[in-house]
């Protein structure tokens, strides 16, 4: 295990690249959460919440809300880790030096493991930048809370970490199949389109159970919540991510990611 | 082992290995065996299976059917330890140095203090350790290779067309690397489809042609097998009609420059020939045996089997 987190992490801190790309990310990410406060709220709002000029007014850093804001916001921007993963797990294949590091001793199983690992890193350490962000973003507009109040609606940040694990093993599935890295970012988008006609034929609630849905139910869009009248009285109780879609995209995620595997295993290695 | 009993290490033992793909049968029904110690060529012309051979041997391209054995077992961590291997082109991650690709490999191959400066004095590419691998020109490429596939001190070194798109300069210095490792005990196994390399380099060969298997054995019995004797006498035509009848001739043929060619049958002494000139009092002034060189014998085997 160790061994394969020093191999990856030699292979990917080499490339500028990781830094450029993962800096990018974790950058917008904070400033986009730490600015959102401060975003004019335009369009049609209810008479009761009219008096809100920004979505800080509005309550978007209110504990234990705002774990359920930011997560949503946070995970706009999962694409740019997905396509750090492609990137490289597909350069790999291109390079051949998946082959060469299976000659040179590695099995596909702790090759493909490794891959793993990077997801695992990206899905980490994507948590960890929100959970820090959104301490911050809490205790200065949430003066008297108390540390209990903080840990009320954490479970968004677990909904948060299986959005974007479900999707990192999606991508890294297709890889496996499609190889090179455009192939297979226009095939998720193809699929992705093609799901969501999908699941407009099909509709509720048999589209709930199409691969990709239960992720993108995880963490429901808040703001829909935040104007409403109940919110702004603070009557509303916290939303909790529902179980049923967080066990779904475990089952979905772990097909993936075994799937990868046995295909991976399955062909020749060139 | 008991003393005395002249028993030679396998390395590799290849039994009916067969790779079939779709319409083609890219190795067929193979059967070898690597004694320890050797330099064991595998010839055959391009698309003969000889990488594909090799692909299956390293894991990386799953047996249709058959096996094969390594030490003794089926191949697997410690095995692969043991063994240095590139296949095809060199295989490295263009954006890192070639110290931090080796780096990798000392990783993988769980190498505790690899001499990874040595390796790549050795090699001689030390003054570029620190440059990308993408800038590195095809010979530095291929040296890296040979360096990481000797960075584990390996038992085995399988090295694919080594030479392959070097200039002349770059084949003499990969051949004096290999033929440095074969000096040190190592075992090659090195695939080419270039005669003259296996030959210079080579104690064992396998010729290979469209996945079958045409010879495997020694280099000298390859080479050996038949051999061309040229001689010359006062009296050429004397000479040719004397030895039209001997039995050990299979076929005469003029030269221009005045001497004639002869091809004996297996396994004849040149002396038996120029005693038996002497009796009937004819004596040479000319006389060169000729082994059959690999490429006659080569392309020899190859229009047999066509």
């Amino acid at each position: 295990m160790k061994k394969l987190i020093i191999i990856e992490w030699k292979k990917i801190s080499g490339h500028r690249f990781f830094w450029i790309g993962t800096g990018l990310y974790l950058f917008c990410m904070i400033l986009l959460i730490t600015k959102f406060g401060s975003l004019k709220v335009t369009g049609n709002q209810n008479e009761a919440v009219a008096a809100f000029k920004t979505f800080g007014e509005a309550g978007f850093y209110k504990l234990p809300y705002i774990w359920h804001n930011i997560t949503y916001i946070g995970a706009f921007f999962k694409y740019i880790p997905a396509f750090i993963i492609i990137f490289f797990f597909a350069s790999e294949f291109q390079n051949k030096t998946m082959r060469q590091n299976i000659i040179d001793g590695l099995s596909i199983g702790q090759y493909y493991s490794s891959k793993i690992l990077g997801i695992l890193f990206f899905t980490f350490l994507s948590i960890l930048v929100i959970v820090f962000t959104g301490f911050i973003a809490a205790s200065t507009h949430n003066p008297q809370a108390g540390i209990a109040d903080y840990f009320k609606g954490m479970d968004y940040l677990l909904a948060f970490g299986m959005e974007l694990l479900f999707f990192f093993c999606l991508c890294v599935f297709a890889n496996v199949l499609f190889r090179k890295s455009a192939i297979t970012i226009v095939i998720i988008v193809v699929y992705l389109v093609i799901e969501s006609i999908t699941s407009l034929i099909i509709g509720k609630p048999y589209s709930d159970y199409l691969p990709s849905r239960p992720s993108s139910l995880l963490i429901t869009q808040p703001f829909t919540r935040m104007f409403q009248v109940e919110n702004f009285l603070g009557l509303e109780s916290v939303e909790r991510v529902p179980l049923r879609f967080l066990l779904l995209s475990l089952l979905y995620t772990t097909a993936f990611a075994f799937g990868g595997y046995f295909f991976l295993k399955k062909r020749d290695v060139t | 082992m008991p003393f005395g009993l002249l028993t030679v290490e396998e390395i590799v033992r290849i039994n009916q290995l067969t790779k079939q793909y779709s319409s083609i049968t890219a190795v067929n029904g193979l059967n070898l065996s690597i004694p320890k110690g050797s330099v064991y060529g595998i010839l055959g012309p391009n698309g003969s299976g000889k990488t594909t051979t090799l692909g299956m041997l390293l894991g990386v391209i799953r047996p249709s059917s058959g096996y094969f054995t390594w030490f003794g077992k089926t191949l697997n961590f410690s095995a692969k330890k043991k063994v240095g291997a590139l296949l095809e082109t060199p295989n490295f991650y263009p954006y890192l140095s070639g110290r931090k690709n080796l780096e990798i490999v000392s990783s993988i191959k769980e190498i505790e203090k690899p001499d990874i400066d040595g390796i790549l004095k050795h090699v001689n590419l030390y003054q570029r350790a620190v440059s990308k691998f993408k800038t590195y020109s095809l010979g530095m490429k291929q040296r890296l290779a040979i360096a990481s596939a000797m960075i584990a001190n390996p038992e085995v070194m399988v090295l694919d067309e080594p030479t392959n798109g070097l200039d002349p300069e770059g084949i003499a210095e990969v051949r004096a690397i290999i033929r440095n490792i074969a000096a040190q005990g190592i075992t090659v196994i090195m695939a080419s489809h270039l005669l003259d390399e296996i030959e210079k380099v080579c104690s064992h060969v396998a010729v290979l042609r469209e996945g079958n298997l045409l010879f495997d054995g020694t280099v000298d019995q390859l080479t050996g097998r038949e051999g061309t004797i040229e001689i010359g006498a006062q009296n050429i035509a004397l000479l040719k009609d004397v030895l039209q009848g001997h039995p050990l001739v299979e076929k005469i043929s003029d030269n221009t420059n005045g001497t004639l060619t002869l091809v004996l049958r297996k396994n004849t002494d040149a002396s038996e020939i120029t005693r038996f000139l002497a009796e009937k009092s004819i004596y040479v002034n000319h006389l060169v045996f000729r082994k059959n060189s690999l490429e006659s014998q080569f392309l020899n085997l190859i229009k047999n089997e066509a």
